[in-house]
């Protein structure tokens, strides 16, 4: 009990530190020893996540369709979620010989407390805001709010994306615009998919 | 020695320099070294200006297109 607690603390202050100071967090978490272990807190909030966005999403609250649309979204992130690890692995390998699979794992998972807060934050607006927006003044200051905010995460992803792969790996930015440039394509096209099965609009990456 | 509050500083430095080493990008280097900083520490005042800037932006090139964007988004969950 001793030990969830400790763990719980350290994890709410690597969140902290993650908005506050990204750069020193991630170099910490390579050489956290409890890094992987924090990882499930992580994983509980992807999974809560998916729990209520399937109970907005099904019209009925029938409890075959809930887990049916909870299975649907949990195997599609898990497909994306894996498949983006091991391609940054396997990317990382060839353009470096450090880095280990552990780390890759470990940054790639606190990575997703932005697309955590972005789902999260947008399902809990479109219960109390339900779109479409209208052409009124407050339509439009709401539109502008929601695009700045959704923008600010974009960014805050993409620092973290830099810093998984350069703590992964140790390389520099040269490399990881490569690396880049190889996985977008696989991003574009497992969000094609994923929308065409109806999964996500937009990919839970 | 050990207590040493520079020597404590100087042992962090060299261990950061040990994980990753210095990014250089030739000619831009200088001009790298002055940006990051501030996306190293408190990066979320950068982005709020920046993303600020870029949806006025957005807005006056798009108009009304971006409220339709904003709803699409909202959709997107």
């Amino acid at each position: 009990m001793i030990n969830f607690l400790r763990l719980s603390l350290l994890f709410a202050r690597n969140v902290v530190n993650c908005v506050n100071s990204p750069y020193v967090t991630f170099r910490k978490l390579t050489e956290e020893k409890t890094g992987v272990k924090q990882t499930g807190f992580i994983f509980f909030f992807v999974v809560a996540y998916f729990i209520f966005v399937s109970w907005i999403r099904v019209p009925f609250r029938n409890p075959y369709l809930l887990t049916m649309q909870f299975n649907k979204l949990l195997l599609g992130w898990i497909v994306g979620f894996w498949g983006i690890i091991i391609l940054l692995y396997f990317l990382g390998k060839l353009v470096s010989s450090r880095g280990t699979f552990r780390s890759v794992f470990i940054l790639w998972t606190w990575s997703l407390l932005p697309t955590l807060t972005w789902f999260f934050l947008t399902s809990f607006l479109f219960i109390i805001f339900p779109p479409p927006r209208t052409l009124s003044i407050w339509g439009k200051i709401y539109s502008l709010v929601f695009i700045s905010f959704s923008l600010s995460l974009l960014f805050w992803k993409l620092i973290l994306y830099y810093l998984t792969l350069r703590f992964a790996f140790r390389i520099d930015l040269q490399k990881i615009t490569i690396v880049t440039f190889v996985v977008i394509p696989y991003i574009v096209m497992y969000s094609v998919v994923m929308y065409s099965l109806g999964i996500f609009r937009i990919p839970f990456i | 020695m050990k207590e040493d509050k520079i020597y404590k500083l100087l042992v962090s430095k060299m261990q950061e320099i040990a994980l990753v080493p210095p990014q250089t990008i030739g000619s831009f280097t200088p001009l790298y070294k002055k940006i990051v900083p501030r996306f190293k520490y408190y990066p979320w005042k950068s982005a709020l200006i920046i993303s600020l800037a870029s949806t006025i932006s957005l807005y006056l090139v798009l108009g009304s297109t971006l409220v339709k964007i904003a709803s699409l988004l909202q959709f997107g969950f």
